[in-house]
């Protein structure tokens, strides 16, 4: 077995010196009737290239990697530089230990300082720490620091309706543990974003945190103004959740709105799909409240010799001192993934990232237009949704169109292309349902005209 | 480590205007005019770099990194084991990484089919009923484990507050049993090392207690022979056992954790089944649970399609389900890594990993009997604790000879846990390493032993290490006190 080195030889020689004749003496803590008897019941060991056949199979299997992909919601299949994934794939960086013994792993600890400076520029902030597992499990983490630094409030929280599903679930089955309640913060039926006016505190009280997304589930810019309103109101603590990280190329950060915390997923800045994970939790705050922050974080210092060196810092937050009174039970960070998305930013630099971001949301302006003229020249009861968008737009239905979205999504497949997503949109709007559309720089105009081919009237 | 001198420029003070490393397609659409408002109003403060400059820093930081690659880490606790190259292969494959986690489930066979048979496998190797891959590391993997606790207790109707977690457990139990509401009552070790069981007796009479966390193999590297009694007591009393599966790999192929009746555990894949530790992540959890704590499993979850055809689905119904966790399944590229672990070792190779990790363990703890105080001395699993005790009678203490060791090529020990054995330096030698590196390294340590021994010792030998390596001993408190955590706040 090549990663099993030891003989039987070497195997009796270990168990002479230990004074037993067998594996079984050499461990007299374990029960006899706890021993597992004979071979664990597993499909016999495979040869490296049976391995490679077989998980080609499963892979090859998967046609949805091969299709025109126009999935999104929070998850893009965006291009990344192909020197990423060998550099990242260096030993040094993917078999190194958690940066604790600094003079041994500078490598990790100034890529993670790197990725902070990168990622507190691209959000305005003046902290990022070193990653959290996702998107998700970033505001759930900043709902728990903002309800720990507002103690006076009522343990409540106010999230968009614009917010991802799978984000509202998360905080729905995890806040309730800690006694925490959350919320809505209602869209506006018309623009569909959450506004001042759209606002109201029905939790007799002030809130403890209130959440915005951005761009929100039906790909609709939100202005982090709005928040900084809304939460000012009542000295609550303000929560941007950038759903996609590029977006910042060319929009406002949650920095220049004083934003108190901005988290986010940065899947986008150079991480595959991978059928969901491992992505990337984005967190940043304001200085004044590191210490309340959750996640590893590494700072610059110097070394015996005067050397500049950095080193993880304000560990006394964290679970392995703390323990259960630690901001946060997370011991890892997603920390190959924050490094390929330092790589990505690297490797844009500020000019790349607003031109990617731009060419993005040119196709799907151009998508709203072609689309928005097909339904109404053809006078079809369905619309696009209005307003600032990113690389994601939804189309809203028509009433008594229960079936529009599934015909089409069929009809797209069986010419090889994942066309989009269905999404709930409010009653209230008029319209019984959204499909939601995702653009990538992967997409020609020949690939949107086809989508305006199936979805529109001919 | 190489020996020339390493240039460490932050990438923004080796920026060039007008440099870029990128290629993307360009949109053959005409460009939209900016928006109206929300503009971003300050510039991005990032690198300039070509592509050749950014592949240069990069692999010049790599070099600045310790790493398996490299060297024996005798991590205690952390198994850090060789992380084959095949599974980087097979991770990377297109049909696995461009693969969007809502792509419809006839054009995600393969996908769906590696997490049910890596379920399997999992709970075939770990003893229990189910499992769920959907925690991110093994910390989540407490915290779901914990909360299934939580809604079968409420289920029952019982409303209990406590978990009781052993002093030498790791930091994240209680952090994430205060995640889920509960208090935290400690739990001492007796003179063997192991659970106290006459004051588990005593704390769980009370019938608040919701349940125990435990860890097998504990931190202290000693198998915990009454698990079944403890296991025994904690169901009489009402409650539930959570099992830290972070020793795992001792276990493997010799003995079940699900057979000796606890109802769930957390594994920690890049310890046990070899996903890169990536300098402290992405972990990949997965939870597995007794039949008890089924119905509670986190939503969404894989099933086999009965018809006997090769199909598989996620399924959300499920009434009495914990909700979600996490987005999605969990990190999926992980378990492709995991499968291609167990796939390749099979039934044989699986027990093989437990047997070597627990034999080399013991070379070590024979082999540096005398040397070292060692004081849980007559058995270990996979690590074995020593302590500093005869060295710091002469100035020598555990965090010297772990400094001193990096000068000798090899990462320290885990030092200062668990808590409960002072100056401990807590040494996992893992199966992948080879007789032959596990004796030099036991060379290593009695040499450092001797040298501590010697008169004025410290001075000698232990100040200012590591000596030979591109950094010298870092001021850490110096991080702390002046909070430079961006290169805006070097300016």
């Amino acid at each position: 077995m090549r990663y099993l080195p030891l003989t039987e030889e070497e195997k009796t020689r270990i168990l002479k010196l230990c004074g037993v004749n067998n594996f079984e003496e050499l461990t007299p803590n374990i029960p006899n009737d706890l021993r597992v008897n004979g071979l664990l019941n597993l499909p016999p060991r495979l040869s490296e290239f049976e391995l490679l056949e077989t998980l080609e199979t499963m892979s090859t299997t998967n046609k949805g990697a091969w299709m025109q992909n126009h999935l999104g919601q929070g998850v893009y299949d965006h291009t990344c530089p192909t020197w990423i994934d060998q550099i990242v794939g260096r030993g040094e960086f993917l078999t190194s230990y958690t940066p604790y013994q600094p003079e041994v792993t500078q490598g990790t600890l100034q890529s993670i300082f790197e990725f902070q400076s990168m990622i507190a520029d691209l959000y305005g902030m003046e902290v990022s720490n070193a990653s959290l597992y996702d998107g998700a499990t970033s505001v759930l983490e900043a709902v728990l620091m903002a309800v720990r630094t507002r103690k006076n409030h009522k343990p409540i929280v106010y999230v968009s309706e614009g917010t991802y599903d799978n984000t509202r679930k998360i905080l729905e089955s995890c806040l309730p543990d800690m006694g925490i309640e959350v919320r809505t913060w209602w869209a506006d039926p018309q623009s569909l974003t959450s506004t001042p006016e759209s606002f109201v505190n029905d939790c007799d009280g002030a809130p403890a945190a209130i959440v915005l997304q951005s761009p929100n589930r039906w790909g609709i810019v939100e202005d982090w103004s709005d928040l900084k309103k809304v939460a000012d109101l009542q000295d609550s603590r303000s929560i941007a959740y950038v759903s996609h990280a590029l977006s910042l190329g060319v929009f406002s950060p949650p920095g220049e709105s004083d934003i108190d915390i901005a988290v986010g997923e940065g899947q986008s800045l150079g991480i595959p799909p991978g059928f969901g994970g491992p992505h990337l939790g984005l967190f940043c705050c304001k200085k004044a409240d590191i210490r309340q922050m959750p996640g590893r974080l590494v700072g610059a210092t110097e070394d015996a010799r005067g050397k500049v060196a950095y080193c993880v810092t304000l560990s006394t937050r964290e679970q392995h001192i703390r323990r259960e009174k630690a901001t946060s039970n997370i011991c890892s960070n997603q920390n190959l993934m924050a490094l390929r998305a330092a790589m990505y930013m690297t490797s844009m630099g500020p000019e790349g990232m607003n031109k990617i971001a731009k060419g993005l949301r040119s196709r799907i302006f151009y998508l709203r237009d072609a689309l928005q003229k097909n339904f109404q020249a053809s006078g079809s009861p369905h619309s696009v949704v209005q307003g600032e968008l990113f690389n994601e737009l939804t189309v809203l239905v028509g009433p008594k169109q229960s079936l529009w979205v599934d015909e089409k999504i069929t009809q797209a497949q069986d010419q090889g292309i994942l066309i989009g997503l269905e999404v709930t949109v409010p009653k209230r709007s008029g319209y019984i349902k959204g499909l939601n559309i995702a653009v990538t720089e992967r997409h020609y105009q020949s690939h949107l005209d086809k989508i305006v081919e199936i979805l529109g009237e001919n | 480590m190489p020996n020339w001198p390493l240039k460490t420029k932050l990438s923004i003070d080796l920026s060039c205007k007008g440099h870029h490393a990128y290629s993307f397609p360009k949109a053959d659409v005409p460009m939209a005019p900016a928006p109206e408002q929300n503009c971003r109003k300050s510039k991005l403060n990032f690198p300039e770099l070509s592509e050749l400059s950014a592949v240069r820093h990069f692999t010049r930081l790599s070099q600045l990194n310790f790493s398996i690659d490299a060297g024996m880490y005798p991590l205690g606790s952390c198994t850090m084991k060789y992380n084959p190259r095949v599974n980087e292969v097979t991770a990377s494959q297109r049909g696995f990484t461009r693969l969007h986690p809502r792509t419809p489930a006839k054009f995600s066979q393969g996908a769906l089919k590696l997490m049910y048979e890596l379920e399997n496998l999992l709970g075939e190797i770990s003893g229990f009923s189910r499992v769920s891959l959907q925690p991110a590391a093994g910390a989540q993997g407490e915290y779901l484990g914990i909360k299934m606790m939580r809604a079968c207790l409420n289920d029952r109707g019982e409303k209990r507050n406590k978990i009781i977690i052993p002093e030498s457990a790791h930091g994240t139990n209680g952090a994430s049993a205060a995640m889920c509401g509960y208090d935290v009552i400690p739990l001492r070790s007796n003179e063997r090392g192991l659970v106290d069981f006459q004051q588990l007796d005593e704390l769980t009479k009370s019938g608040d207690v919701a349940g125990l966390m435990i860890t097998n193999p504990n931190t202290l590297g000693l198998f915990e022979t009454e698990i079944q009694k403890i296991c025994q007591l904690i169901h009489d009393r009402g409650g539930l056992v959570y099992c830290d599966g972070a020793n795992l790999n001792a276990m493997m192929g010799i003995t079940r954790p699900g057979d000796a009746g606890v109802d769930c555990m957390h594994f920690n894949m890049h310890k046990t089944f070899t996903t890169p530790h990536g300098g402290g992540g992405p972990g990949c959890g997965g939870l597995g649970v007794s039949k008890t704590l089924i119905p509670y499993l986190p939503v969404p979850t894989v099933e086999k399609i009965p018809s006997g055809d090769d199909e598989y689905v996620f399924t959300e119904n499920s009434e009495k389900s914990v909700g979600k966790i996490k987005d999605y399944y969990g990190h999926f590229l992980m378990m492709v890594r995991a499968y291609t672990y167990i796939r390749e070792l099979g039934p044989k190779g699986i027990k093989k990993v437990g047997e070597d990790a627990v034999l080399l363990a013991n070379f070590i703890r024979k082999d540096l009997e005398g040397h070292y105080d060692i004081p849980y001395p007559k058995t270990c699993m996979h690590e074995v604790v020593l302590t500093d005790k005869f060295q710091i009678k002469n100035g020598v203490k555990t965090l010297d000879i772990a400094k001193r060791l990096i000068d000798e090529g090899f990462h320290p020990p885990t030092t200062y846990f668990p808590l409960i054995v002072s100056g401990a330096l807590m040494i996992e030698p893992t199966e992948t390493e080879s007789l032959r590196m596990v004796e030099e390294f036991c060379t290593v340590m009695k040499k450092i032993a001797k040298e501590a021994a010697e008169e004025n010792a410290f001075e000698k030998h232990f100040k200012d290490r590591p000596r030979n390596m591109p950094f010298a001993r870092v001021n850490e408190t110096l991080a702390a006190r002046q909070l430079k955590l961006t290169w805006k706040d070097l300016e």
